[in-house]
């Protein structure tokens, strides 16, 4: 609330409680009850503008009613100041003005337009007679007859006529109080015709005005024909346990329903913090429009969306019509880089607060881009990761390739010239010297260690036990080549999806070069466990630790390979603590 | 089983798809006095020759057409099922794979071999190793035995002497006592002595048959690695 706004609200209050001790009007300082709640229904009319303004600030309402609540003082001015020139005069002629502006409050509340022209004619109806009244109570009103008699004379008096003065205001009192009884009903009629969201605020309002508008007409009838007719109209506001006076009930019936209707309107920014908690969760489409329903308060309201260039469907998918504005239904269009992206079809009412459809539009656009951009995310990333699966497939299969093409051809060939050196060596005999034997004794031990490295290299390519026998096997291979005294620990039998196994094995398989290579451990252990759907490999070492992903391409790599295969890689390695490769693998593939 | 005399040479048949390797190894298998009585390109081959020839030995690469994994493997159990151990079957692989070796020779049982490729080239290792599966035996390549001979996390073979390691990669490899006895140029009987020794201290049950022992030294040495 702005400074101003409280300067508003803590007036009355302020004025009440310096005056107070001034107060010397008949009566008044013998009925404290009466008096304080004079006070305060005024000031409940200035909080419930303020309440109405800063919630509906595009609304004129707030301001009609805080006028409202000032006008209500005017007719206790003559309290305060019954002795100061023409304010008793002014004091009586003026009251009833605030009635003008609750009237128009009551026909437009929480907005600023009348819906109906009718409304509108009841409304200067009510000024109407107000002014007509006050006009002529200011020309006939002669002191000590209709106001109290201070010593200064009316200066406006231009027909001093006691009986014709007192009979006119009794008429144009009544008429008043007519106009407002039509009001009164007006406002009953609207109620009935509003949307749920709307009439949910208005009921205490209307409520609180029809109380107004009765008894303002029922206390006028009673006036005018004589005071035990208005004994009889009113026999609770007569009776003795009632502690008010009959004016005051009419005066703050309406204010008390202004002040809980304003209370009772939601802030643009609650609505929009509702539909932002609302749209948590996904599918947003299946979301969106329970949450705008609840938030802004249209249980009628629907979302479509459009399916292409001409047809449109809800939230769950199913087919729907266009969405088009009709009689008391706004079609609001949420629009994101030129496109209508979503139309919200709901109550037109809700257009007499453009900053809550502002909002919510704009919540909405947001949402929806927000999702459409997460979309786009997520089948780019699912792309790359297939993109990157095919990578690794293609790869796997060069391998394949290279491998069968080293153990059909050169490895063949190799044996066989080892078969032929051997031949030759045995034609020659003991005729050869013995540099020729030593020669093709050397030639034999290189081609030996040729064909073993050829091997090596080939089962690196493509494990022939991998591919043959399974993972569990080939890993039991692995570990039967580690220098590192190896244990194994399979904790599941049979096969896997072909790519699940290579990732498995290349796993345990680079972690124990990097122990072999680096680590300086005494053991190593290697685990192959299924949980869940996954397959958990983890190779933990004795050794210095101190490894990282950074400093080697072949755990980076590594690290590659499981997330091409869907899984997750984790590597710790304290220094001097020893080394942990662990990778989790999904098997549904 | 035929007993081979010295008046009859063993008649082998020798298959392998690489029409250069197995031209290579007839002529190695004859000039180590071997009579080679047929040959195949396949594993049907095979078996139509074996039937064909009635060999004494079959020598098997492991890889051969048409899907170049294991056809070796299935044309031997083929052949193992037709004719029971009236024939000895020694494989040649590529592969240094102690669970291949280990998967053979229990599947196959006596009178069977699993061999590292490039041994064709050595004359003597080659023709020994076709002659022990000729009479029965179970023949290991040599240096799979010696990639199960490592350490390992609780090490039991650091309780073996010096000797009693030369003796169980011996055993391992499929040598009876005498052979490796002969191999050593100790007496069979130090040689029994050795293998009770590495038995009881390595916790294994002592067996009689030649084959059970080898499964069992290997069976042995591989579970090491598991736990």
């Amino acid at each position: 609330m702005t400074s101003w706004r409280r300067l508003l609200i803590a007036a009355p209050v302020v004025v009440f409680a310096a005056t107070w001790p001034l107060i010397d009007g008949p009566g008044f300082r013998t009925d404290a009850l009466a008096f304080i709640t004079d006070a305060v229904t005024g000031w409940i009319l200035v909080a419930a503008g303020l309440v109405t303004w800063s919630r509906r600030p595009d609304s004129r309402t707030g301001v009609w009613l805080v006028a409202a609540g000032y006008l209500w003082y005017v007719g206790d001015l003559y309290f305060v100041l019954p002795s100061v020139s023409i304010v008793p005069l002014l004091s009586f002629g003026l009251r009833g003005a605030y009635d003008v502006l609750l009237a128009a409050a009551l026909l437009t509340f929480p907005g600023s337009r009348f819906s109906r022209r009718p409304a509108r004619l009841a409304v200067l109806g009510v000024a109407a007679t107000w002014g007509a009244r006050a006009v002529t109570f200011l020309i006939t009103a002669r002191p000590g007859f209709g106001y109290p008699d201070n010593g200064t004379p009316n200066p406006f008096l231009l027909f001093d006529d006691g009986a014709l003065a007192h009979n006119l205001d009794l008429d144009l009192t009544m008429a008043r109080g007519v106009a407002i009884l039509i009001v009164g009903l007006m406002a009953a009629v609207r109620l009935t015709r509003v949307s749920p969201a709307t009439r949910r605020v208005l009921m205490p309002v209307t409520i609180g005005g029809v109380i107004w508008a009765t008894t303002t007409f029922l206390v006028d009838l009673g006036a005018l024909v004589d005071a035990n007719v208005r004994g009889q109209l009113l026999p609770w506001a007569h009776a003795a346990w009632w502690p008010v006076p009959e004016y005051l009930v009419r005066g703050s019936a309406a204010p008390v329903g202004f002040l809980v209707g304003a209370l009772m309107l939601r802030t643009a920014r609650s609505a929009v913090v509702d539909l932002v908690t609302g749209f948590e969760g996904r599918p947003l489409r299946a979301r969106l429009e329970p949450s705008l329903r609840s938030a802004i308060g249209d249980p009628g309201l629907r979302v479509l969306y459009p399916d292409g260039d001409t047809s449109w469907s809800d939230g769950t998918g199913r087919t729907a019509g266009a969405p088009t504005a009709s009689p008391g239904i706004a079609a609001t269009p949420i629009i994101s880089h030129g496109q209508t992206r979503a139309v919200l079809l709901h109550d037109a009412a809700l257009l007499e607060d453009p900053g809550l459809v502002g909002a919510v539009t704009a919540t909405v656009r947001l949402a929806i881009d927000n999702e459409q951009l997460t979309e786009d995310l997520e089948a780019q990333l699912e792309e790359t990761r297939a993109s990157r699966r095919r990578i690794v497939d293609a790869a796997d299969a060069e391998r394949q390739r290279i491998e069968r093409d080293l153990h059909d051809g050169a490895q063949q060939r190799l044996v066989s010239l080892a078969i032929s050196l051997r031949m030759l060596g045995d034609s020659l005999g003991d005729e050869a010297s013995s540099e020729v034997r030593d020669e093709l004794s050397a030639a034999g031990t290189e081609l030996r260690e040729a064909i073993e490295e050829l091997r090596e290299l080939a089962h690196g390519l493509d494990p022939a036990i991998l591919r043959e026998s399974g993972l569990g096997p080939a890993v039991r291979s692995l570990a039967e080549r580690c220098p590192t005294p190896t244990r194994v620990r399979i904790e599941f039998d049979g096969r896997l999806a072909r790519p699940i196994e290579a990732t498995a094995y290349f796993v345990v398989a680079e972690a124990l070069t990097n122990v072999t290579k680096h680590a300086s451990a005494t053991a190593v252990a290697v685990s192959l466990r299924l949980d869940g759907g996954h397959l958990l490999v983890e190779v933990e070492d004795d050794g210095l630790g101190g490894a990282s992903a950074a400093s080697g391409s072949g755990l980076r790599g590594l690290a590659d390979r499981v997330a091409a295969a869907g899984g997750r890689f984790d590597l710790g390695s304290v220094a001097g603590r020893g080394t942990r490769v662990a990778a989790v693998l999904p098997i549904g593939q | 089983m035929t007993a081979p005399g010295p008046a009859r040479p063993l008649r082998v048949v020798v298959a392998d798809d690489s029409l250069l390797l197995r031209e290579g190894i007839v002529r190695i298998l004859e000039r180590a006095g071997l009579d080679v009585v047929g040959v195949a390109a396949d594993g049907d081959e095979l078996l139509a020759v074996v039937d064909a020839t009635n060999p004494d030995v079959a020598i098997v690469d492991i890889r051969m057409p048409p899907t170049h994994t294991d056809e070796g493997l299935v044309a031997v159990r083929r052949v193992r099922a037709s004719r029971g151990t009236s024939i000895g079957l020694l494989v040649l692989s590529q592969h240094l794979e102690p669970a291949f070796a280990q998967e053979l020779v229990t599947d196959i049982g006596p009178a069977s071999g699993y061999l590292l490729k490039e041994r064709v080239a050595d004359a003597g290792v080659f023709a020994d190793a076709v002659r022990r599966v000729a009479t029965g035996q179970v023949v290991i390549d040599p240096d799979i035995v010696k990639r199960l001979l490592r350490p390992s996390p609780r090490d039991e073979l650091a309780d073996l002497t010096e000797r009693e390691r030369d003796v169980i990669a011996l055993l391992a490899e499929g040598r009876t006592n005498q052979a490796i006895g002969d191999r050593l140029d100790v007496a069979t009987k130090t040689v029994e002595t050795h293998v009770n020794a590495i038995f009881s201290k390595l916790g294994l049950e002592p067996a009689e048959d030649d084959n059970r022992r080898v499964l069992a030294v290997l069976a042995y040495l591989r579970a090491r690695t598991t736990t």
